[in-house]
């Protein structure tokens, strides 16, 4: 329906367009040619009704001034002339020039006073001094304004021209012209007017002057201010022109107030305005028939126009509408219905068409309906799939706020644990940012204010270097001994790693303030040097002691004559000078409670074989390990030792003899040490047993290595004799 | 055969007596037995030995590491310091 509307209104539309510009271009171009045409016709006849009033008013003007020069009027006005008898000639003559020119009204002839002397009415003896025809008339021939006479009431021009006697003023000679009689027949003249032209003549004082065709009062009464009046007023008055160039016609309410078409010409004698004026109704008429007529012709190629439009648009649609509609059945799903039709037009191309298209459309229909369901089922499923997982996740959602409680709790827990401490706890990121400090540490240490821990704990405004360099963040934990310049404090820290679950990793502090312990450790150090300073002194005095006695026993057997008292006092030296030697082995070295067995043996066994040997031809080897031991086991060890040695130098070498003892010192199994003197001497006789020897030397070697070490004691006779004590370390 | 000049700077008497009993059992001479270090420099001085044996721990003011460093450096006499 649409497009039969377009297809209808827009021929329409076009062609009501194209008749009101026709109209519009007829009317300007029309308008300006009437408008040239009355504007032409108007000043023609202006001009010519114009000069014809300047030749009439010409005449009249050169009949009066031929008549002032005739004998009859100078003779009227001759002082010389006996006036009685001019008076009668004039008289006659006034009377004949009266009757035989019917448009002049009236005759005065005035003296030199300007007093009417003769007159055709019955003015004589006025006195006419002060008036414009007198004053003007006296100098040179004047036309007065027109006027309505006193004395007859015809509507008049008086003509006044100066009397010569002997060539010198006597009088005036004035003349009244009746103007109803010619110069308003040239202008009431309505040849060529139509119906409604007109003619007038305004004075300058904007006075009607002539008779208006359609208001009798007019004339001398009402003043005209016209636009074309006060056009040629203003050209030809104020501005002086006087050149003859043809004037345009214009357009203008005239003094009825009606719309006319107009032209004026002026009068420089009279200083007239000539206005010739056409309503605009009749100068228009023509066009507006002609208008009236176009009207009618396109009205009527209008509605023919609708009618060929309605009817081309209805054959163009309708094939468009059946089309529509077979569309709409299509929509509803009637994909049987046809369209198609036999014309061989596009629109009809296009239903066939159409119906090829609405089978495939069928065919897809299906293929649609057959992939919807499918997809149906699937939405069925996922949705049912979707809601389990759903209530799935409700579950778990309901489990992890369970133990996200739990955690809350444990971490509520862990901080009252932390605020519960005595010792300082804090918690640095891996920015250095202190994140966290208990009550304890800001008690200790004083507020953090999330300041950086090397700011902080050092006043420092970089990382410290063994931050910097040694992964602080790594994941083990360390401890260290900080001296507090903040507070003058020591603690003991343990820093542990703390690994969040985005993987950075903060450090937590535990500071447990040391300085008391510190302190008491120091004294108790300072107390143990003391004692330590007090048992070398012991030592010292004891090896002194025992070094005073072994020395009585060497000068006590020196001074013996028998040998056998001389070796027991030399034996008994011996045995106190091997005790004497632990003390100063003590004080010689670091520790005070043990003793090193390979430092005091060698000592030991380079004395005795130098207080036994006389040829010091018997080498003395030790082959010895380094084993601490308690000076209370050192003690008999070394009393064995001296024994032994003692023993070997007594009996296994010959009084000249070379021979090599050899001291052996190693551990066994745990805890154990085994001891060996051997010697490459003469050997032990057979029959030797260590139970029953007599010697005091050897009794003393089995007792104290069986009764005070707990030990064992063993001979074996291989080239030499030797003696292995095996015993355990105290511990 | 001009025997060796010793002297014993020993506060303990009996050792001093037992030392000096060695050594002229080993053939040598003991020129004096001090027990100060400030006698030890006044003897060294007048004996003029050829070697001292020093104690360390003695009597006086000095002690035998002093008393041989300033023998050793006043007199050029050789000191051996016993422990």
């Amino acid at each position: 329906m649409i497009i039969q509307k377009k297809l209808t209104i827009f021929p329409v539309v076009l062609t009501i367009l194209m008749v009101v510009i026709s109209l519009l271009i007829m009317m300007l171009i029309s308008n300006s040619i009437i408008r040239k045409q009355i504007g032409n016709h108007l000043w023609t006849t202006v001009q010519s009704r114009g000069s014809h009033i300047e030749t009439l008013l010409n005449n009249y003007k050169k009949m009066v001034v031929m008549m002032a020069s005739g004998n009859a009027y100078r003779g009227a006005v001759d002082e010389k002339l006996d006036y009685t008898l001019g008076q009668q000639r004039i008289n006659k003559r006034i009377n004949n020039v009266i009757n035989s020119y019917p448009e002049i009204e009236r005759m005065r002839i005035l003296n030199k006073k300007g007093t009417v002397i003769h007159s055709s009415t019955k003015d004589i003896g006025f006195d006419k001094s002060d008036k414009a025809i007198f004053q003007k008339g006296r100098e040179n021939s004047y036309i007065g304004e027109i006027h309505k006479s006193e004395f007859s009431g015809n509507i008049v021009i008086s003509i006044s021209t100066p009397i010569l006697v002997r060539k010198k003023f006597s009088g005036v000679l004035v003349v009244n012209f009746d103007v109803e009689r010619e110069l308003y027949g040239l202008l009431t003249d309505r040849t060529g007017m139509g119906e409604t032209g007109e003619t007038y003549l305004v004075n300058k004082d904007h006075y009607m002057v002539s008779p208006s065709v359609y208001n009798d009062s007019m004339f001398l009464k009402t003043k005209i201010n016209t636009k074309q009046v006060n056009l040629c007023f203003s050209k030809h008055l104020e501005k002086g022109l006087i050149n003859k160039v043809q004037e345009e016609a214009i357009i203008y309410p005239d003094y009825r107030g009606k719309k006319v078409l107009g032209i004026h010409n002026f009068i420089p004698e009279m200083e007239w305005a000539l206005i010739a004026e056409f309503d605009f109704e009749e100068a228009y008429r023509p066009i507006n028939k002609l208008i009236v007529l176009v009207v009618v012709i396109f009205t009527v190629l209008l509605v023919i126009t609708i009618i060929i439009s309605i009817q081309i648009s209805k054959n163009i649609t309708m094939p468009i509408v059946d089309l529509h509609q077979g569309v709409e059945e299509i929509i509803k799903g009637n994909f049987d219905y046809k369209v198609g039709t036999d014309g061989k037009d596009e629109i009809g191309h296009l239903s066939r068409v159409f119906d090829l298209m609405t089978v495939r459309l069928a065919e897809s229909q299906n293929n649609i309906q057959k992939h919807t369901n499918e997809l149906e089922n699937k939405v069925k499923k996922r949705t049912n799939e979707l809601q389990e997982t759903n209530v799935q996740l409700q579950e778990q959602l309901v489990i992890e706020k369970q133990s996200e409680e739990k955690l809350r709790l444990e971490r509520d827990n862990l901080n009252s644990i932390f605020e519960a401490m005595e010792d300082g706890v804090c918690i640095i990121n891996q920015q250095y940012e202190i994140e966290y400090v208990n009550k304890a540490f800001e008690k200790s240490l004083g507020p953090t204010k999330n300041r950086k821990c090397y700011t902080y704990f050092h006043d420092r405004l970089e990382v410290c270097l063994s931050c910097k360099f040694n992964d602080i963040h790594r994941k083990e934990t360390i401890r260290r001994r900080w001296d507090s310049t903040k507070n003058d404090k020591i603690y003991d820290i343990i820093y542990t790693a703390l690994k969040h679950s985005d993987g950075s990793i903060s450090i937590l502090e535990i500071f447990r303030d040391i300085t008391a312990q510190m302190q008491v450790e120091d004294q108790i150090n300072a107390s143990l040097k003391e004692k330590e300073t007090l048992l070398h002194e012991i030592h010292h005095r004891v090896k002194n002691n025992m070094t005073v006695i072994s020395s009585l026993l060497r000068l006590q057997a020196n001074s013996m004559e028998d040998k056998r008292l001389k070796e027991a006092l030399m034996d008994s030296q011996n045995r106190v000078q091997s005790m004497s030697i632990i003390h100063e082995t003590l004080y010689r070295s670091d520790t005070l409670s043990a003793i090193d067995l390979k430092t005091y043996l060698s000592e030991l066994g380079r004395i005795i074989i130098q207080n036994y040997s006389i040829s010091n031809k018997v080498q003395l080897k030790v082959e010895a390990e380094n084993i601490m031991i308690s000076v209370k086991q050192a003690s008999p060890v070394g009393l064995i030792v001296n024994e032994l040695i003692a023993n070997c130098l007594k009996y296994a070498f010959t009084d000249d003899g070379e021979g090599e003892i050899v001291l052996s010192l190693k551990s066994i199994k745990e805890n154990g040490i085994e001891l060996t003197v051997s010697d490459n001497g003469v050997g032990i006789s057979e029959s030797f047993d260590l139970k029953t020897v007599d010697s005091l030397g050897l009794k003393l070697v089995t007792l104290l290595a069986e009764g005070q070490l707990d030990g064992s004691i063993d001979i074996e006779r291989n080239n030499g004799t030797k003696f292995t004590i095996k015993f355990n370390i105290e511990t | 055969m001009k025997k060796a000049k010793i002297l014993i700077v020993e506060d303990e008497a009996i050792i001093a007596m037992e030392m000096e009993n060695q050594l002229q059992g080993l053939g040598y001479e003991v020129t004096s037995i001090v027990d100060t270090g400030e006698n030890a420099i006044k003897k060294a001085e007048e004996d003029k030995p050829d070697l001292m044996l020093m104690d360390i721990r003695i009597k006086g003011e000095m002690d035998g590491i002093a008393a041989a460093e300033a023998i050793r450096s006043q007199f050029g006499i050789l000191v051996k310091t016993l422990p």
